[in-house]
């Protein structure tokens, strides 16, 4: 359960205070599936930020499972975000040298995953993402489809509870798109909360979904 | 997660192998310019360090109108009678034009019974050699003399024309082994050959050698002899100490224009590392995405650069090492033992002083280490809108 209170977020650039978000009150149920919806700088990315516990916000309070992630200190919002949270970028944000194993493998550097448990979790979702052929290659031999759903594994790896794509299908065809759309839709089935932040037209015609529609850093009635 | 992180680290390395090269071979440079500097002086140190206990407590020089005059004999009696001096040593030494390819020699004429010089030949010439130098007219050679002499085909006897003009021969019985410097351009003969071959009259001696028991008088006994005989010359062990620290002062003006060059490699290291950052920006920012914390990232980093730092760090000290005490220190060392026309044949010691090992360490790692972990720090500490807005 996320309960998102009065939350501001400010930036001082040049000088000069920009409202990225203002006042959002949002409450997002465990198993929910939400879609952000605006246009870039509308303030979508800075809301995942602030739920991912990368950014502190002005103000206003975020409770996740009652943890209120606005106090935590640095070390505590790493464990948070390795804990609860699986991000997967626009651009994928994969580290392009590395091989696709390799890249799976970072997010559990910190934690004391067994190997042997984060290997048969790796099969598992590879498995599931189709990208089990995969593992050995070099991240920057894929295609655009390929690297998102490594994105998608990598988000998974250490089995959060939450689901942040910002902007996940900007980069891809429509079947692609379509296709990943359907991976979110199962890990939605399992349980996971999943939040999208998009202007892609192909999430707004989706079932069971909640639309939140941001504009100028405030949430719009839809 | 240390295990885990020591490998991420080490693959990040191969994986930038092209900067990473580049930070390897210029820390390389750095370390082995400051390792060189500080091996060489180490080295060199011990070298007159080594040979200064050998030297006598005072030197006397006879000055007459400004030269050095020879004392003449029973000179040495009067000073006797001074408390505190044990012993006096009549010395015979002097230059010596060898003209067939101009070379100055130290011609030094020794009592094979006389202290100073006999604890040196003895640690060399403990066989029959040296009894035999004792019972006839014979040389020791230092090892660049001995080195120029074979050169010209003069393996077993020696021929020096004397004052008057006149051949002497001289067997060569050894040479003094290649540590002693003091010695390189020496020729060890009897007191009366080298008064022959230097013109020095029968009854006189070059300069008079000390010996006070008690190393703390040193100083006022060097003031009562200045005091009785004012015409007279005192060179004591400080001085030379004083002598021996000037010539160190020469290496240490080299290290400072070295330390010029090196921080200048250090600062273009650094910039380029921290404006260089971008690329690495982009990897901190995943990282802490997939739940690393500033303390994880940055931990990564230091052991990366610490690791370049640290193989170029043993790089660097190895080769220097093997260029200074397996190679002999070309093209460097005889302009840093001196300028002569003799060649220096002087082994520099292998000298490890962990002080210098560790400072050299320093002056490798730290600043390449900071340069990579401020800008990790930063990167990682700061909201990731900060760049996009």
């Amino acid at each position: 359960m996320i309960f998102i209170n009065n939350i501001s977020k400010q930036y001082i650039v040049n000088d000069k205070i920009t409202d990225a978000l203002i006042d959002i009150n949002l409450e997002i149920n465990t198993g929910d599936f939400i879609v952000l919806r605006g246009r870039s700088g509308s303030g979508k990315t800075t809301l995942l930020n602030l739920i991912a516990a990368m950014e502190k916000p002005t103000s206003g309070i975020i409770t996740v499972d009652g943890l209120d992630i606005t106090k935590l200190s640095e070390p505590f919002s790493a464990k948070y975000r390795r804990e609860k949270i699986g991000f997967i970028f626009q651009h994928f944000n994969l580290i392009e040298d590395l091989s696709v194993l390799q890249n799976l493998y970072i997010p559990t550097i910190p934690t004391n995953i067994p190997n042997s448990k984060f290997l048969s979790f790796i099969h598992d979702i590879t498995t599931f993402l189709d990208i089990i052929n995969l593992l050995k290659k070099p991240v920057k031999l894929l295609s655009g489809g390929e690297k998102q759903r490594v994105a998608i594994a990598r988000s998974l790896v250490n089995n959060p509870s939450i689901i942040l794509a910002d902007e996940p299908t900007a980069n891809l065809d429509l079947d692609l798109s379509n296709q990943f759309i359907s991976y979110l839709i199962k890990l939605n089935k399992i349980g996971k909360t999943i939040i999208v932040a998009t202007h892609d037209d192909l999430f707004f015609n989706l079932k069971d979904i909640k639309h939140i529609k941001i504009s100028g850093g405030r949430i719009n009635a839809d | 997660m240390l295990i885990k992180l020591l490998l991420l680290s080490i693959n990040n390395i191969f994986r930038n192998k092209r900067e990473n090269f580049f930070y390897l071979f210029t820390l390389s440079i750095v370390a082995f310019f400051f390792s060189l500097i500080f091996a060489l002086s180490d080295g060199i140190q011990k070298v007159y360090l080594q040979q200064l206990h050998e030297m006598p407590d005072l030197v006397l020089q006879n000055i007459v109108s400004g030269r050095t005059a020879n004392f003449k004999e029973g000179f040495s009696d009067n000073l006797l009678e001074i408390q505190g001096i044990s012993h006096v040593t009549e010395r015979v030494w002097g230059y010596y034009l060898f003209d067939y390819n101009n070379t100055i020699i130290t011609v030094i004429g020794i009592d094979p019974y006389e202290k100073q010089y006999s604890t040196l030949l003895d640690k060399i010439y403990s066989d029959k050699r040296y009894d035999n130098f004792k019972k006839s007219n014979s040389a020791i050679l230092g090892y660049g003399l001995y080195e120029m002499f074979k050169g010209i085909g003069y393996i077993e006897k020696l021929y020096l024309s004397d004052h008057s003009g006149a051949m002497v021969e001289l067997p060569i019985l050894g040479y003094l082994h290649d540590t002693d410097l003091k010695y390189n351009d020496v020729i060890f003969v009897h007191k009366e050959t080298a008064k022959n071959l230097l013109g020095i009259p029968e009854n006189e001696f070059t300069d008079l050698a000390i010996t006070i028991p008690n190393k703390n008088e040193i100083d006022i006994i060097a003031a009562k002899i200045k005091e009785k005989y004012k015409n007279l010359n005192i060179i004591n062990k400080n001085d030379i100490l004083i002598a021996y620290s000037q010539y160190f002062n020469l290496m240490k003006g080299f290290a400072l224009i070295g330390t010029i060059f090196l921080i200048l490699m250090i600062v273009i290291i650094v910039s380029d590392r921290i404006i260089g950052y971008g690329y690495e920006k982009k990897e901190i920012t995943i990282l802490k995405a997939v739940g690393w914390s500033i303390e994880q990232i940055v931990s990564l980093k230091l052991l990366e650069s610490f690791f370049i730092a640290t193989l170029s760090y043993f790089f660097a000290v190895s080769l220097s090492y093997i260029y200074i005490f397996f190679l002999d220190a070309p093209i460097l060392k005889d302009h840093l033992l001196g300028i002569s026309k003799l060649r220096i044949y002087t082994k520099i010691p292998a000298n490890m002083n962990f002080s210098s090992l560790f400072i050299t360490f320093l002056i490798t790692t730290v600043p390449f280490v900071l340069a990579s972990i401020i800008p990790a720090w930063k990167v990682s500490s700061k909201d990731v809108m900060e760049d996009k807005l």
